[in-house]
């Protein structure tokens, strides 16, 4: 029962995703028929599930909300802004519903009060609109009567749905419901293209998923069937016809997902029918699945089949209801199929994987130490090895990562509340919400950019009148993109408030003792404050932000998940906050270098170009400061070594290397190093887990010999603008948030 | 790491694993040990504290090692064949001690620590939670959770 349960909710989870998605049509206008469609199976398949586990109020509510998007559907009510809203706090309220149900917690009994009596408002229970709308059921119920003539109430097959349910209207398409003597069942017909076999799939394993769905009698149509010499090219000749006696709650919609892989390599009709109850009287034992459908391996082996002799179904269709509307999301992205895995089982498979090119690295290290000679036969194969392993682990990393799409929704319930708790009018913009992240990436990300929308609400947006009075439009606008740049992700927050007020952000840090009145400061300088620990600028501790934790908070989840942020504001135009962080938590590319006999990494992705300093372009300053110049501009030096604490200053570069590298925000600087060894893959290990972030170091690594090296921060070895030296080499604040 | 209650709970006899540094004898529960290595090399830290010698590599996992003679004021050890690596995993933290020989596995009686003799240092007051006396020798308790890198040492 509790994987059942378990189950469900994790059905829910995808459910709610589709509802949000539906809703995020609908406001963009970008909905359509098949839109509100998909919202009235996500809130049903809910309802259901809901009846199955004795929720209660969870049926309720998803059953007024299901009456609404049925209106909606035969549309006898419009989708205009009034109705849109009152649809995600329905929404809102449904999940938070679904997850006290989930964790077993009693939400307030009155919460969602208002909104379910407002659904009710617009669709009343009572209104027979919801019943005419399942116009296709209501007409075949007389028929049903008619079948099972013999009055006999057989035992209906369990029905979970609590009594509440059966005095109200239930608008739940009634072909799921058992008729009152006879079984609605389904008719299926199935015929394969031959396309269908060459891709590998399988009749039967597709009427053995059927069967999870209830009881199915399977006929086959041999008629068609070529002898082996006529069959020829791959021609399918099998046709089926299946009878499924649903189980409760199974859905039209159920068993078209069982075909789901293979809708366009089939022909598939699915119809409603009516079978007496006692279906076992007219239909014989039947022997099990496996033995009835032969599982054609190949399209040719079609020809020894072997006819199962099952007599037709005893009914035939009573109605053909064959659905006109395409199957879920035509227009939508396709479905993907999918499989949940528990998630360690991929962490520990990633793990392996890890220590799989680790040992590869070092078997390929030990191969170089051997005489050439004995290695030219093995070196092909340890080529390949390293190709393969490669590869293995791309794909053991793309397992992880996930579409942000989830994240953003999440995000824009938090609009949603924190605009109305404050009173103003916000809309969120999601950009680019297919970009996929490592799912841990995604889980940690919740709480700082709830966080961080809190505060472009609280603080960022202004309220409807000054918006007004600044001639912006008075719904505010907060702006969530994601993006891959250049080996990372890149998600921004941006809003079109009124920016920083530096001035004010001045007063407080002066006050709370962060600067001094005569420090001087520049713009970005201050607002990095914000960065502050315990800093917050609201003049009133609301309800949103200014709990005491700050955007500092913020920082450190973000830098903990390896990634780094930064603040753009420009006053009385708005907020512009970038996160970027690594796109996998695993691997990277990387130039290993040795600085004093330490190995260190420095990562490709910032990587310019490298080169030998010359007496010609470079140049020194005061404090053994050095300059780089290239193509007509100065770069600072940065001694890498002496950065990190391992030397002193270097009398001269003469026997450096340097390697040119580009920041985040487009700023260069060179890095000496004392040798460039080669470029390599090298697998992430974070320092966090067992010790703790150090300045100037991303992250380590493990190397072909066991050693340990070192992967350097590179954005804190470039000089920030208007800096005379590293922040990190003075002990500083940073002066880039990092 | 719920040792406090775990002490408490069970019976009053624990295990612990003694080891030394220069004359001195220290225990640790038994409960933190993952394992004892013999010394390897490991790589250096920038910005570390001083009782930091660097990270190993153990079995594909990164972790530090610390200079437990460092850490308690006793002076620098340095690392030989000889010297051993304690693995403990303290606070879901592993890390590693380094310290000049284990000596036994012992069981002792809870109730037989002894607090810290009032003489303590600051340092040893943080520590040394308290010591067992063994026939002539004392054993001194580490305080395992103190003894840990603080994250506040190092401001990222």
């Amino acid at each position: 029962m509790s994987d059942l349960r378990d189950m469900f909710f994790e059905e829910c989870d995808d459910l709610m995703e589709v509802l949000s998605t539906g809703l995020d049509d609908l406001q963009n206008g970008n909905g359509d028929a098949e839109t509100i469609n998909a919202m009235f199976r996500s809130v049903h398949s809910i309802k259901g599930g809901g009846g199955a586990f004795g929720l209660d109020r969870l049926i309720n509510f998803a059953h007024a909300f299901e009456n609404v998007l049925e209106d909606l559907r035969s549309e006898k009510i419009e989708a205009d802004p009034g109705l849109i809203a009152l649809m995600f706090s329905s929404f809102d309220h449904l999940s938070d519903l679904v997850d006290a149900a989930r964790d077993d917690n009693d939400i307030a009994e009155d919460a969602g009060a208002s909104i379910l009596a407002d659904l009710k408002q617009v669709s009343p229970p009572e209104d027979g609109g919801a019943e005419e709308a399942e116009v296709d059921s209501a007409d075949f119920m007389p028929l049903t009567l008619d079948i099972g003539g013999d009055n006999d109430f057989g035992p209906l097959p369990d029905f979970d749905l609590p009594p509440s349910l059966d005095l109200d209207t239930d608008p739940a398409p009634l072909d799921d419901l058992p008729g009152s003597d006879g079984v609605s069942a389904f008719a299926i017909e199935f015929s394969a293209d031959p396309g269908l076999y060459t891709r590998g799939h399988d009749p039967a394993l597709l009427f053995r998923a059927l069967a999870d769905l209830g009881d199915v009698t399977v006929t086959a149509d041999t008629s068609n069937v070529l002898t082996l010499a006529e069959a020829g090219d791959a021609l399918a000749a099998l046709n089926w016809t299946l009878q499924l006696i649903p189980n409760d709650g199974v859905q039209e919609d159920d068993i078209r997902e069982v075909f789901e892989f293979v809708e366009s390599q089939c022909v598939l009709e699915v119809s409603t029918t009516v079978v007496e109850k006692a279906a076992d009287i007219d239909l014989p034992e039947l022997p099990t699945l496996t033995d009835e459908v032969p599982a054609p391996d190949e399209a040719d082996t079609a020809a020894d089949v072997t006819a199962p002799t099952t007599p037709e179904p005893a009914a035939k269709p009573a109605i053909k209801v064959v659905e006109a509307k395409p199957v879920a999301g035509k227009k939508s992205e396709p479905r993907n199929s999918t499989i949940r895995v528990d998630l360690d089982r991929v962490d520990r498979l990633i793990n392996l994987v890890g220590e799989l090119v680790i040992s590869e690295a070092m078997l390929r290290q030990s191969m170089n130490e051997l005489p050439v000679s004995a290695n030219s036969s093995v070196s092909e194969a340890i080529g390949q090895l390293k190709t393969l392993s490669g590869v293995l682990q791309e794909s053991v990393m793309a397992i992880r990562a996930q579409p942000v799409r989830g994240l953003f929704q999440r995000m824009s319930r938090i609009v949603r509340e924190s605009s109305r708790t404050a009173g103003k009018e916000a809309r969120l913009l999601m950009i680019g919400d297919s970009t996929e992240v490592d799912k841990t990436v995604t889980e940690r990300l919740v709480e700082p950019l709830t966080h961080m929308i809190r505060n472009s609400v609280d603080h960022g947006l202004e309220t409807a009148e000054d918006r007004i009075k600044a001639g912006k439009p008075a719904q505010g606008t907060i702006k969530l993109e994601a993006a891959h740049r250049s080996g990372r992700v890149v998600i921004s927050l941006s809003d079109d408030g009124a920016g920083i007020n530096r001035e004010k952000v001045r007063k407080i840090a002066e006050s709370k003792g962060l600067v001094r009145p005569e420090d001087d400061l520049t713009d970005s300088d201050i607002d990095n404050l914000l960065f502050r620990p315990g800093f917050s600028t609201a003049d009133s501790i609301s309800e949103l932000s200014g709990r005491g934790v700050g955007l500092d908070v913020v920082r450190s989840e973000i830098q903990a998940l390896g990634g780094r942020i930064n603040l753009q504001s420009e006053p009385g135009k708005g907020t512009l906050m970038t996160i970027s962080l690594p796109l996998t938590l695993a691997v990277m590319e990387g130039m290993l270098v040795t600085i004093e006999g330490e190995s260190l990494v420095v990562p490709t992705v910032a990587l310019r170009e490298t080169l030998q300093p010359g007496q010609a372009n470079v140049h020194e300053f005061c404090e053994g400061d050095r300059g780089l110049s290239m193509g007509g501009e100065i770069l600072p030096i940065v001694d890498l070594g002496e950065a990190l604490g391992f030397r002193r200053q270097l009398s001269d570069l003469d026997n450096q290397a340097l390697l040119l590298i580009e920041g985040e925000s487009g700023r260069r600087s060179a890095l000496a190093v004392d040798n460039i060894i080669e470029q390599r893959e090298v697998v992430i290990k974070g320092l966090e887990q067992n010790y703790q972030s150090i300045p100037g170091i991303a992250a380590a690594t493990i190397l072909g010999n066991g050693k340990i090296a070192l992967i350097v921060d590179t954005d804190q070895m470039i000089p920030a603008a208007g800096k005379s030296q590293l922040s990190l080499l003075k002990g500083q604040e940073h002066a880039e948030v990092a | 790491m719920s040792d406090q209650t775990n002490e408490e709970q069970t019976e009053d006899r624990i295990e612990i694993v003694s080891f030394t540094i220069g004359e001195q004898a220290f225990c640790l529960n038994i409960g933190h040990v993952l394992e004892i290595r013999g010394w390897t090399s490991t790589t250096t830290l920038p910005h570390a504290p001083d009782y930091v010698v660097g990270m190993m590599n153990l079995r594909g996992a990164v972790l530090p090692v610390m200079d437990l003679s460092m850490r308690l004021g006793l002076g620098k050890t340095v690392p030989e064949s000889r010297s051993v690596i304690i693995i403990a995993h303290i606070d879901k933290k592993s890390v590693g001690f380094l310290v000049d020989a284990v000596s036994n596995i012992l069981t002792v009686n809870q109730a037989d620590m002894q607090p810290t003799p009032e003489v303590s240092s600051a340092r040893t007051a943080a520590f040394i939670r308290g010591v067992y006396t063994m026939d002539d020798t004392i054993v001194r308790a580490i305080d395992v959770h103190q003894i840990m890198p603080q994250d506040n040492l190092v401001a990222a």
